[in-house]
């Protein structure tokens, strides 16, 4: 029989299911569980940068590590609360309602050990900063898929500099309309990164916070 | 040389004097004559204005896209599978901003796991029924099918018999016109149960998505017809062009385990269909096909040489496009919207030539990836339409 961390990297939601209700029963810790689903994400993520996964299966494994999370509330929330690597804001960007690529990223920063604050979609400059200055995240995820979302990001994080929030925030922006994006586009949106894929977007985070925390 | 002997040599991958250029305007061309992207919608005289003078502005592509002159209405009548679209943003429209882009809203889904069977049985008129149902909108009629659509139509049809002239003007001028558009089978069953919806059905239950797309394919070569012929293009002369809109199921999304059996034979299936009956077809490639180009090749050699071309939009790696398509199939591309948007025209120029020069040998057709967006820079766009027209091909 697979481990619950292998039916995960395999996609196989009904082993992954049935395997987290088994151990549930047995009393088995529900961080330890959570760790070996996360380490099924893990080898997700590997398999996507290796393209021998792609989107869908991304899709499905974020579809599947929601359904077995669910199983292990309420637990699982105080064990995020304990132990959250790090604190993320995240969103489509102002005039755009596109979500998949936010949608898989989310999964993935949470399944890293993230707590993400997801607003979702066509999301104003204004919730932005009042949802960075309610919880002090590390990370702010700006998204687009159209154009004219390059002028939403630039307004978000211009009026986030304005309201002094920038110091301690970095911002990671994504989505296919940055077809062309180069280091050049970062810095003239005043962002920090740009994140081609949600495998990126983790390691940027993860980077991003492991400096702020030595910085402290 | 004229446009249309330009666009078929290219098509038989033969040289030409110089490459030829299509431009999809679309949504651009109101902010380029100044109207409202509103206006370009509801307003037809407006929006045959705006698209002319655009035209003039850049100086006329070598082919057009049919929709291109009444844009968005005009494309959902020409688009099997657009009654799937009845959820859509529209400039406008209940209090939406009427510069903002047009955006269709796919959550929560239009079809349920349960109605897989209602599929199968009935088809695309099963699933525009259950669109109909759900969704308190008007419908049209469009060939032999009742399409719902996402705004008020009733200006829609009368509007379409002054439309046809104009495109038949373009055809006259030995300027090819591409009439009607169809998605492949998994694209309309992305439309009905959301992109998640369908993924999580390829992995739950297979066997129907598998039966749905046997279904949906044979609805998709009637409609094709059925909309070409509305046009009254049948009798003109080559390429009779058919747009086939693979645009959520490249192997990007599904992998190729996937790809392979629910999306490859429908392309093929499709294809050859359309082949046979004396269309050609253009292959609109959105999203990154980079790892699919093998499959591209496959599909390219089932089906007759000279009829068919693949058309990328700016996220496919195009020089793997040259070395896996090149020598076998016309390709056209890929200038990215975020391009025309964010670059300069130098950047802009340097990207064509660099396009042209992989393709020097033909078999090439400069584009825009997908549509030029609303807020593209003029001087990007001229810069591409320059390049195009003032560079010529050697063998």
């Amino acid at each position: 029989m697979s481990s619950l961390r292998d039916s995960l990297a395999d996609l196989d939601e009904e082993a992954v299911l049935s395997r987290v209700r088994e151990d549930l029963s047995r009393r088995r810790p529900a961080v330890e569980i959570l760790d070996e689903l996360r380490e099924g994400m893990t080898i997700v993520g590997r398999k996507f940068d290796r393209n021998e996964y792609f989107l869908s299966a991304l899709m499905m494994s974020a579809e599947i590590f929601k359904s077995a999370a669910k199983l292990l509330e309420p637990e699982i929330s105080r064990v995020h609360q304990r132990e959250a690597l790090g604190k993320v804001v995240i969103g489509t960007v102002e005039g755009d309602i596109h979500d998949l690529g936010k949608n898989i990223v989310v999964a993935f920063l949470e399944s890293a050990g993230f707590k993400v604050y997801d607003l979702g979609v066509d999301v104003s400059p204004g919730k932005f900063i009042s949802k960075v200055k309610e919880t002090k995240p590390e990370i702010l995820g700006l998204s687009c898929l159209l154009t004219p979302g390059f002028e939403s990001m630039e307004a978000t994080i211009r009026k986030l500099s304005e309201a002094g929030l920038r110091k301690r925030l970095k911002v990671i922006i994504g989505g296919a309309a940055g077809a062309v994006v180069t280091s050049d586009w970062v810095d003239r949106l005043g962002a920090d990164a740009f994140a081609r894929d949600s495998g990126e977007g983790v390691r940027l985070a993860k980077t991003f916070v492991k400096a702020l925390k030595k910085r402290n | 040389m004229t446009s249309r002997e330009r666009i078929i040599k290219a098509l038989n991958l033969q040289e030409t004097d110089r490459v030829p250029l299509i431009l999809w305007l679309g949504v651009h061309a109101a902010s380029v004559a100044g109207i409202s992207l509103r206006d370009l919608i509801f307003d037809r005289r407006k929006s045959e204005w705006a698209w002319k003078y655009s035209m003039m502005y850049y100086g006329g592509p070598d082919m057009i896209y049919g929709s291109d002159i009444a844009d968005i209405p005009v494309w959902l009548l020409l688009t099997s599978g657009s009654g799937l679209c009845p959820r859509t943003l529209t400039p406008g429209v209940d209090g939406y901003p009427e510069n903002a882009p047009i955006q269709i809203l796919e959550e929560p889904p239009l079809m349920e796991p349960e109605d897989y069977d209602l599929i199968i049985e009935r088809g695309i008129d099963g699933l525009d029924e259950l669109v109909a149902k759900k969704c308190e909108k008007k419908t049209v009629q469009v060939g032999s099918r009742k399409v719902t659509m996402p705004f008020e139509t009733a200006w829609i049809e009368k509007e379409f018999k002054t439309w046809v002239p104009t495109v038949q003007e373009f055809e006259r001028q030995d300027v090819p016109v591409q009439g009607s558009a169809i998605f492949v089978p998994t694209d309309i069953l992305a439309l009905a149960r959301s992109l998640r919806g369908l993924v999580t059905d390829l992995y739950r239950r297979p066997d129907k998505v598998k039966r749905a797309c046997d279904r949906i394919a044979q609805d998709l070569v009637v409609d094709a017809l059925d909309y070409s012929r509305w046009l009254n293009l049948q009798d003109q002369s080559q390429p009779r062009l058919v747009d086939i809109i693979p645009e959520r199921s490249s192997p990007i999304y599904f992998g190729p385990k996937i790809f392979e059996w629910a999306v490859l034979p429908y392309m093929k299936q499709i294809g050859r269909k359309l082949t046979d009956l004396g269309y050609s077809v253009k292959w609109h490639c959105d999203s990154d096909w980079t790892p699919g180009l093998s499959y591209l090749l496959e599909v390219a050699e089932f089906l007759p040489k000279g009829k068919c071309y693949f058309a990328f939009a700016g996220e496919t790696d195009m020089m793997k496009v040259k070395k896996t398509l090149g020598d076998h199939v016309c390709v056209s591309g890929d200038v990215p919207a975020s391009l025309l948007k964010l670059g300069t025209p130098k950047e802009v120029k340097r990207y064509c030539q660099k396009l042209i020069r992989a393709w020097s040998e033909g078999g090439f057709i400069l584009a825009n990836g997908c549509e030029i967006p609303l807020d593209a820079k003029p001087e990007n766009v001229k810069a591409m339409v320059d390049v195009a027209k003032s560079t010529a091909l050697r063998k």
